[in-house]
């Protein structure tokens, strides 16, 4: 056999196409860290939670020693009998509390008053517990003062303006740049005007850029809809295409259209070209976009949405073929509401970015 | 000591096969990791075309590396030193070939199935059912074939290595086998038997295994023939081997969970992986001390071999990867690493330092011990190390750099106690990462294709008999 | 052989030598102990009944969203998406309360993900509207210019495959998904009403099935509490277009409802349910 011949060296006399192994001892060092391995992992499981127990195990376990706490199904780690332990000397149920959850519904709970809310030692709930206390009581009072202030008194305010400022900058981010980009400057989509996001930094306002209705807009969110040829069945192509080169020109100064004493709108500009356009106009359109075109909002109503189509900023693109689409198609666009997804320090936060964006606007709403 | 007559009773048809199968998979591996490396770095790489973006290709490269590349050179290598380590020829050779058949079959299948989005959406497991049975059958096969190779032995022992082939078949054929379970909706999907945390536990507890034993005990079974074979020394210490294979094996097992902290998964399963992670350092640096150890006397060989360089770099990797994982085990450092690239560049420090560097040295060993002639350019071979190693250096400092950043900059809070970077920050920040990235594997690939190069005008010269056949010192 | 014995065979005792010598025991050894760490790991999770606790709310995905989900299934976002937030305070800030066993508890199989190349989508449902998830899909870096996501425009031109719908759910039924005979057998009717193309017609039905309190799962009834609102479904052309079924509609069902079904009440603590003393059974 192939495996038993030198013996005259260290090894242990056998042989594999030529290998033979060595009878060295393992190095000293890799035996002790071997032994350390192991030390260390029987440590860990007794302070962390970690073996698991069926529930006779558990019985026998618990009735020898008397440690409900510490086993209930798994071992819960030494924390949980450490008496200074926080999460062992955590809260505990109050009856209140109990009646409040039997109130909503919840009928059938086994807690009593007096018990632990947190039987249990690490835990990586707990562990989250601790980091946010810490982080919180670093905002502490910036946050609760917040709480109390509205966002008028907070743009007043030097220092918690700042404060807002800061704690809006990732809010933004991963809240509301998705569509209005990261500088709120908002997302014009030339090749599907339909997913335009409007622009946050302008003057131009679709529901109001005072504090109150910024707030109103993030809070329950917003839905404004132009139906298709403005709820007109009857416009043609050619009443299209003379709308949209009114709207054109309402916005390059061609024509100006004003009301007069009996809130009629009259072009006191470009009456020769657009007269025909006009009609229509007051007709069909004005219903939303008030009869001087300058939009719902500018004429105190905040929740139509419907632009103002004089001052060259559009929500959907300025091209004559965009405003086409709009008029022939209609558009309806939605803000998502923030009410369940962000809080209300959080939402004035926002308010007060927005606002800071550049366009905000200063005062009441004239309701 | 066996003579070449003795070698030529080896079956080394099918282990040429395999070899050569293996460098092609490593090629088109990494073509594909390099691709989609890049894709993460220009997103106007997917092309708008479904089947090369990103989410479907990705699993196109893991699985091409880890099943094709890892999964030849298991079956080529093991088919070789178990040969080796009997002295017996393969037994069941017409089994043996099916397993190397369905192998590739099922790589093809993967190949077409993945890109079309055809998926079991579990890592590393992602080929559908039929395609898993055959790759199933193909391991039961390899199995059976490779114990009776063993079985038939002509020599009282086994050899350590094949200690640790043993423990792979086995385990991996356990975690194969429950992580698939799923039923059919038909030949294109399937749910999986499991759902939610159980779901995610099977899956992670094939994961880490697939790892551990796959990627890891074949390996090291792979590495206990090949190093001391190829440095011509005996292997370090016998009760080493002993150790470290009784306790890798047992302790590797128990880590799954590591993949899952702070998930849903009960915090006491939790536990269980991270304290094992830590105790797995010494078990798993066994396998490298010796390794290393084996190498005295025979460091000279480290200057003018580069298959044995290829050798131990691979096994500094390893000691270094099996230091990292474990880290990367603890909760408070997989909080900061977990779902990042930190993740992805301890991978690729095993997989392309560790589990490629020991496959692409034992390949060039067996491709000069089986057609008995050094390579065709040895330059070349020289030049592969660098292209490789600057490749895989590059690959994972950029994702140490991204992962630890990544990680830093989603749980900042400045001083006033508000987070400091959205989500898009972090992205922004990658992208200088994620360009070097592509550019190591870039390398790497361009080593593959010289390894490719090399081999077939090595091939070529033996069959025009213009190659230099090894010496006999080199051969015994 | 016999100093052979002594000096390498015998390891702290054990016979090695003897393990060396034999295939059988060696492998039935190896196979053992490979065996254990698993089984100790996983098995308890189905017998610990405190892992996985029921949690109001958790409702199996309507026709239409499981083909959603089939589709975030075969595009492999969840390689570069997670759905799991973990209990920590900055994932809290960014995505909201840490994600509850239950929640994932009818995904055959589980979406967590390993990899966060892109955000978090958990608790994404209703965060963006339909518009924009149509402009996101088709083109990422249109709506976020530093995105590295593929587009996916093919979504919203290909109408969806239902050949499997119903196969799908009668085998998730198979595994305790509970829906019922009747959910299956109106799948497609279901379906229609929930992307708006039946003229709403459906919708009410719809709503009967899947906003219900009453789930049977293994043949155990499951009662929600009576002042327990199920979260509305949402029913509309997801991908603006009321006139067909398009993958877009059915992904774009599948994120807006994630992260919706619990209602994480105030003062309610949802970890307990979780692990420790469950307030509720
Ligand atoms: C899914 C896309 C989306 C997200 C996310 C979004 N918005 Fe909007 N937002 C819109 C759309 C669309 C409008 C216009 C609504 C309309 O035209 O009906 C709008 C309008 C607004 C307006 C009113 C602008 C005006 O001219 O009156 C404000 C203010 C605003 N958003 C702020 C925010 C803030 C702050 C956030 C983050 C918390 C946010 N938005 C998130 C889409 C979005
Ligand atoms: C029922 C109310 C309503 C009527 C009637 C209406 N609109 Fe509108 N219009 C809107 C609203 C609301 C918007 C903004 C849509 C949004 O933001 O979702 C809008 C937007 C527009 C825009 C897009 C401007 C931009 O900035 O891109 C144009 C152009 C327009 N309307 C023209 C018209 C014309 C011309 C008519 C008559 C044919 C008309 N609208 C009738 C409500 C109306
Ligand atoms: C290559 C990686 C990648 C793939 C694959 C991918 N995404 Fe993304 N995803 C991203 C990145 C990066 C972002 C962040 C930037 C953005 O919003 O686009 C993102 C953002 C998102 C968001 C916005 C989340 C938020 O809260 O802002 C959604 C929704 C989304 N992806 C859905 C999907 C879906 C559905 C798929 C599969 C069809 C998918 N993603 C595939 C990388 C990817
Ligand atoms: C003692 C040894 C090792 C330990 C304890 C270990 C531990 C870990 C940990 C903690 C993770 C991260 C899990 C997460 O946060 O998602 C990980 C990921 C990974 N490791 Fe290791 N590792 C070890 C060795 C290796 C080796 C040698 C390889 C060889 C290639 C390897 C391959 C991987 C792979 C592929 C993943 C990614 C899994 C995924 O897809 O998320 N590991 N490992
Ligand atoms: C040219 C060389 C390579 C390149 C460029 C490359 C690139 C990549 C990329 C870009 C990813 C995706 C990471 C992400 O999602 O962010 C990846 C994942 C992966 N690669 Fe590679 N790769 C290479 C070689 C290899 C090799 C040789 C192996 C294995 C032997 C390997 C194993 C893996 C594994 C296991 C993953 C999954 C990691 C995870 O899930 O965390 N790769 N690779
Ligand atoms: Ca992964
Ligand atoms: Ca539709
Ligand atoms: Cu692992």
């Amino acid at each position: 056999m192939s495996d038993h011949n030198d013996q005259t060296d260290n090894s242990t006399g056998h042989e594999w196409d030529g290998i033979r192994e060595l009878k060295n001892p393992p190095p000293t060092w890799w035996a002790w860290g071997f032994y350390a391995g192991l030390t260390f992992v029987t440590c860990y499981y007794f302070i962390y939670p970690s073996t698991p127990m069926n529930n006779k195990i558990q019985e026998v376990v618990n009735g020898v020693t008397g440690m409900e706490v510490m086993v209930h199904g798994h071992t819960k780690g030494i924390m949980a009998m450490v008496n200074s332990n926080p999460y062992y000397q955590g809260e505990k149920w109050t009856q209140s509390e109990i009646d409040a959850l039997v109130a909503k519904g919840h009928n059938e709970l086994t807690i009593k008053a007096g018990d632990l809310k947190y039987q249990d030692g690490w835990t990586a709930i707990n562990e989250m517990r601790d980091d946010v206390a810490e982080i919180e009581a670093v905002r502490e009072t910036s946050m609760a003062k917040l709480a109390t202030m509205s966002v008028d008194e907070i743009l007043a305010d030097d220092d918690m303006r700042q404060f807002a400022l800061g704690r809006s900058v990732v809010l933004f981010g991963d809240n509301c740049a998705a569509c209005h980009a990261s500088g709120g400057q908002g997302n014009l989509n030339a090749a599907h005007p339909e997913n335009s996001f409007p622009n946050l930094t302008d003057d131009d306002w679709l529901f109001g850029g005072w504090t109150a209705k910024i707030q109103e807009t993030i809070t329950d969110g917003r839905e404004a809809s132009m139906p298709p040829k403005g709820g007109n069945e009857d416009l043609t192509e050619e009443n299209i295409d003379d709308l949209a080169k009114f709207v054109v020109a309402l916005s390059s100064g061609d024509a100006v259209l004003e009301v007069n004493d009996d809130d009629e709108g009259v072009l006191t500009k470009g009456a020769d070209r657009f007269a025909g356009a006009n009609e229509l106009f007051q007709e069909t359109c004005a219903g939303c976009h008030s009869a001087n075109a300058k939009g719902s909002m500018l004429n105190g109503d905040f929740d139509t949405g419907a632009v103002n189509l004089t001052d060259g900023i559009y929500r959907f693109g300025g091209s004559l073929a965009t405003i086409k689409e709009t008029i022939a198609k209609g558009r309806t666009a939605k803000m998502p509401t923030f009410a369940d997804r962000l809080d209300e320090v959080s939402i004035k936060i926002l308010t007060v970015r927005v606002h800071e964006l550049g366009g905000g606007m200063a005062g009441e709403p004239a309701e | 000591m066996s003579s070449v007559a003795e070698k030529e009773q080896y079956n080394y048809d099918i282990v040429k096969f395999c070899v050569i199968v293996g460098i092609l998979m490593g090629v088109i591996g990494t073509a594909v990791g390099t691709w989609i490396a890049s894709e993460l770095a220009f997103p106007i790489l997917n092309f708008d075309i479904a089947e090369i973006s990103f989410g479907r290709l990705r699993p196109v490269h893991t699985n091409t590396v880890i099943f094709g590349f890892g999964g030849f050179l298991l079956y080529g290598a093991g088919l070789y030193m178990v040969q080796h380590c009997t002295h017996a020829r393969v037994r069941l050779e017409k089994l043996a070939w099916t397993a190397i058949a369905l192998w590739l079959i099922a790589m093809i299948c993967v190949w077409v199935t993945l890109p079309l989005g055809i998926t079991q959406a579990k890592e590393y497991h992602e080929a559908e059912w039929w395609i898993d049975l055959m790759m199933a059958a193909s391991w039961v096969c390899f199995t059976i074939s490779f114990l009776a190779t063993i079985a038939a032995r002509k020599m009282s022992h086994i050899y350590v290595g094949l200690w640790f082939f043993i423990s792979m078949l086995f385990m991996v054929t356990y975690i194969f086998v429950f992580n698939g379970l799923a039923i059919p909706v038909d030949m294109t999907f399937s749910y999986s038997a499991y759902s939610g945390i159980h779901d995610a536990m099977t899956q992670w507890w094939w994961g880490h295994n697939a790892v551990g034993f796959f990627l890891t005990a074949g390996f090291i079974g792979v590495m206990y023939y090949f190093v001391p074979k190829h440095a011509n020394r005996p292997i370090y210490s016998y009760r080493l081997s002993v150790l470290h294979f009784w306790s890798l094996t047992f302790l590797y097992v128990w880590v799954g969970a590591h993949h899952l902290h702070y998930t849903a998964i009960p915090d006491w399963t939790l536990s269980l992986g991270a304290g094992m992670s830590i105790a797995l350092i010494f078990p798993s640096w066994g396998g490298m001390i010796n390794g290393m150890m084996t190498m005295s006397g025979a460091w000279d060989k480290l200057r003018t071999d580069p298959v044995m360089r290829f050798m131990v770099v691979a096994l500094a990797f390893y000691g270094m990867s099996t230091f990292e994982g474990p880290l990367m085990g603890t909760k408070s450092v997989n909080a900061l690493s977990h779902y990042t690239d930190w993740t992805v560049g301890h991978v690729h420090s095993g997989a392309l330092g560790w589990n490629a560097m020991i496959a692409i040295g034992a390949m060039y060993h067996m491709i000069t011990r089986m057609w008995n002639t050094e390579m065709w350019s040895a330059k070349l071979v020289n030049m592969h190390f660098w292209v490789h190693l600057t490749g895989a250096v590059l690959y994972i400092t950029a994702m140490w750099g991204s992962g630890v950043l990544q990680g830093l900059m989603w749980r900042a809070f400045d001083e006033y106690g508000n987070l400091v970077y959205t989500f898009a920050d972090s992205v922004a920040a990658m992208h200088p990462f994620y360009a070097l990235r592509a550019t190591g594997g870039f390398l790497v690939f361009c080593g593959f294709c010289i390894m490719l190069y090399n081999t077939l005008k090595t091939i070529s010269a033996v069959k025009a008999g213009t190659n230099v056949t090894l010496t006999a010192e080199a051969r015994a | 052989m016999s100093e052979y014995k002594k000096g390498g065979g015998m390891i702290r005792g054990i016979p090695h030598d003897t393990i060396e010598q034999s295939l059988p025991i060696l492998a039935v050894f190896v196979a053992i102990l490979v065996a254990v760490g698993g089984i100790v790991e996983v098995v308890p999770s189905y017998y610990l009944d405190d892992a996985e606790p029921a949690v109001e709310g958790v409702r199996p995905y309507t026709p239409l969203e499981l083909e959603g989900y089939a589709i975030y299934r075969r595009e492999g976002c969840f390689l570069c998406h997670s759905q799991m937030i973990r209990p920590f305070r900055d994932e809290k800030e960014r995505y909201g309360h840490f994600s509850l066993a239950a929640e994932s508890g009818f995904d055959h199989n589980y979406q967590w993900g390993s990899k966060r190349t892109g955000p978090d989508l958990a608790r994404l449902g209703g965060k963006y509207t339909d518009a924009w998830h149509i402009q996101h899909m088709r083109a990422p870096r249109s709506v976020v210019p530093e995105s590295v996501m593929p587009n996916y425009m093919w979504l919203e031109e290909t109408a969806l495959d239902t050949s499997k719908t119903k196969r799908r759910m009668e085998v998730l039924a198979m595994m305790n998904v509970p829906y019922s005979a009747d959910d299956i057998a109106n799948w497609e009717a279901d379906m229609k009403a929930q992307a708006g193309v039946d003229d709403g017609d459906g919708e009410d039905a719809l709503r009967t099935r899947y906003e219900r309190k009453t789930w049977e799962i293994d043949g155990e009834v499951t009662q929600w509490t009576d002042s327990f609102e199920p979260t509305p479904i949402n029913v509309r052309a997801f991908d603006g277009d009321a006139t067909d079924v398009t993958e877009l509609d059915a992904l774009i069902a599948y994120l807006q409802m994630l992260g919706k079904s619990v209602h994480f009440e105030e003062g309610v603590d949802y970890y307990h349910d979780k692990f420790g003393q469950p307030y509720r059974k």
